[in-house]
């Protein structure tokens, strides 16, 4: 397959999650490139930064539900205010390490949201992200 | 006008028992409405019968001792009660009023005496005085009742107090049950899975170098979750001390301590620290939780203090509502309470970019002032400060 991989950008502040994530896509090609964030504030403003750079923007964002300064859901907030300047379709996959039933209920209900995952997440599970993930842009 | 009125006939008919008596008590003379009390004809009756003879027992002797005596000396006296018994054994109540007519020398002549027969008043009384005692019966038992009731009102309003007590007690370990859910579903679960996944990830490693940069990682997230057990096992050890010590405290004396242990931080800050402890000097609570609370609070409002101005940090106590409240005040950088409100306290979650930030400090703190049956508050303002108000005891 000759397709283009896709940018990917991993907002944790879990640097070991981070290298772990980050590793498992490298060592499979699974990306042309990653960006990490710690904390959503640093990650939102990069996107208003690089909002007419359509090569900058990810394809897909893991995003972790807590982290700092701006959590996981008022990151998403923030995106839905400028996902409309942003000329390019992203995949955004919720992950969380909490099993917490209203989290899922929630992250069910926004629809920015493609995938809530629970971690850990296993190679198998980030594999079929990556060979999915542009199913996830039809029905968005 | 002239009436001609029959004055033996007036006697004879009129309508109480009159007759006259000799000092020896015998009777002399009397009307016709007597002779009807008594039963007895003028002949059976006059020169040889005495009043006394027609008295029950009790009323004899109170005649001879009381009322014959007293007539004597006072000349006359008025309804006095007797039992009167006629000749037929029927025995009804009749009341007395009697004058001793004296000579000219001053002596006792005679007795003249007036009964009536009062039967039908004593009847009267009589109901008066069952309906009297019914109606102090009854007031009594609503007496009774109504004590019963307030003494109820009392009970059940104790009751309420205990149970609106208990239900706080409850509420309070609920949440703290919940939080450390989430805390042991965060904080723990986390570092755990990564810890699995490295374990992987180092087994499938081929290369030296890669296993020990993968083993270094794992020393991290080691250190990480044995500190983090640490704070949990401290919270739980706080959370089930409910009947720690209250050692008297002296605020200012906390409060000395407390710059000294923090005296570099202060120091390289320029932060001006002041307090007034003088609306509430003192307390009775947990010394090592004071020591805590203002240890933690200082070195956070000095940890984010504003580059851009002198940082001001204020300390002092009030009093309001019988509750004494220790509030801390600072110019720092300030929370954005409506978007980190909700996770202030909680553990491990930071607001800002600090190297220093960690986000333990608060979420001890508050668990200490709660288990002291206390609660704590926190007003902000980005870039203009932060408040923090506790509760520390009530009623005091």
């Amino acid at each position: 397959m000759s397709r283009k991989l896709p940018v990917i950008c991993i907002i944790d502040d879990d640097l070991i999650y981070q290298f772990m994530l980050t590793r498992i896509i490298n060592c499979n090609h699974l990306a042309e490139r990653i960006i990490t964030f710690s904390d959503g504030e640093k990650a939102i403003q990069y996107l208003i930064d690089n909002k007419a750079t359509i090569e900058n923007i990810p394809d897909i964002i893991f995003l972790d539900t807590n982290i700092p300064i701006m959590d996981g859901w008022q990151f998403i907030d923030e995106y839905v205010n400028i996902k409309n300047e942003i000329n390019k379709k992203v995949v955004i996959f919720m992950l969380s390490s909490s099993v917490n039933p209203a989290s899922i209920e929630r992250a069910s209900k926004m629809s920015e949201i493609s995938k809530y995952t629970i971690k850990p997440i296993k190679l198998d599970d980030v594999k079929i992200f990556f060979d999915n993930y542009e199913s996830f842009l039809e029905d968005y | 006008m002239n009436y001609n009125i029959d004055y033996k006939e007036l006697y004879n008919s009129f309508p109480s028992g009159c007759f006259c008596s000799l000092p020896n008590g015998l009777i002399i003379d009397s009307n016709i409405k007597f002779l009807e009390l008594t039963n007895y004809t003028k002949k059976e009756l006059i020169g040889k019968k005495r009043f006394t003879d027609f008295l029950s027992l009790g009323s004899k002797i109170y005649f001879e001792t009381v009322y014959s005596q007293a007539l004597i000396l006072s000349g006359n006296l008025e309804e006095i009660n007797f039992d009167f018994i006629n000749k037929d054994g029927i025995k009804f109540p009749v009341l007395i009023n009697s004058i001793v007519i004296r000579g000219k020398e001053g002596a006792h002549l005679f007795t003249q005496s007036v009964i009536f027969n009062i039967s039908q008043r004593k009847q009267y009384e009589r109901e008066l005085l069952i309906s009297k005692r019914k109606a102090n019966d009854l007031s009594d038992e609503l007496i009774d009742a109504n004590e019963e009731l307030l003494s109820n009102a009392e009970l059940i309003s104790k009751q309420k107090l205990q149970l609106e007590k208990f239900n706080q007690h409850l509420e309070n370990k609920n949440r703290q049950l919940s939080s450390f859910a989430q805390i042991a579903s965060h904080n723990l679960r986390a570092p755990v899975s990564n810890l699995i996944a490295l374990k992987d990830f180092y087994k499938e490693s081929m290369d030296l170098e890669d296993k020990d940069m993968i083993f270094s990682k794992v020393e991290i997230v080691i250190d990480h979750l044995s500190e983090t057990l640490n704070e949990l096992i401290d919270s739980v050890k706080i959370q089930e001390n409910e009947d720690i010590r209250h050692d008297p405290i002296i605020f200012d004396s906390v409060f000395v301590k407390t710059l000294g242990v923090l005296d570099s931080q202060i120091v390289d800050s320029k932060a001006v620290v002041t307090s007034n402890f003088s609306d509430a000097p003192c307390i009775k609570y947990p010394k090592l939780y004071m020591e805590s609370i203002m240890l933690n609070l200082l070195s956070n409002s000095i940890k984010y203090s504003s580059p851009e101005r002198t940082a001001k940090i204020h300390f002092y106590t009030e009093i309001k509502n019988n509750t004494i409240m220790l509030v801390i005040t600072d110019n720092g950088l300030g929370i954005d309470l409506e978007k980190h409100g909700h996770k202030l306290f909680g553990l491990n979650n930071t607001f800002h970019r600090h190297v220093d930030s960690k986000g333990v400090g608060l979420y001890m703190t508050k668990i200490q002032i709660e288990a002291v049956g206390g609660s704590i508050t926190v007003e902000s303002e980005v870039d203009r400060g932060t408040t923090f108000k506790i509760i520390l005891k009530k009623n005091i």
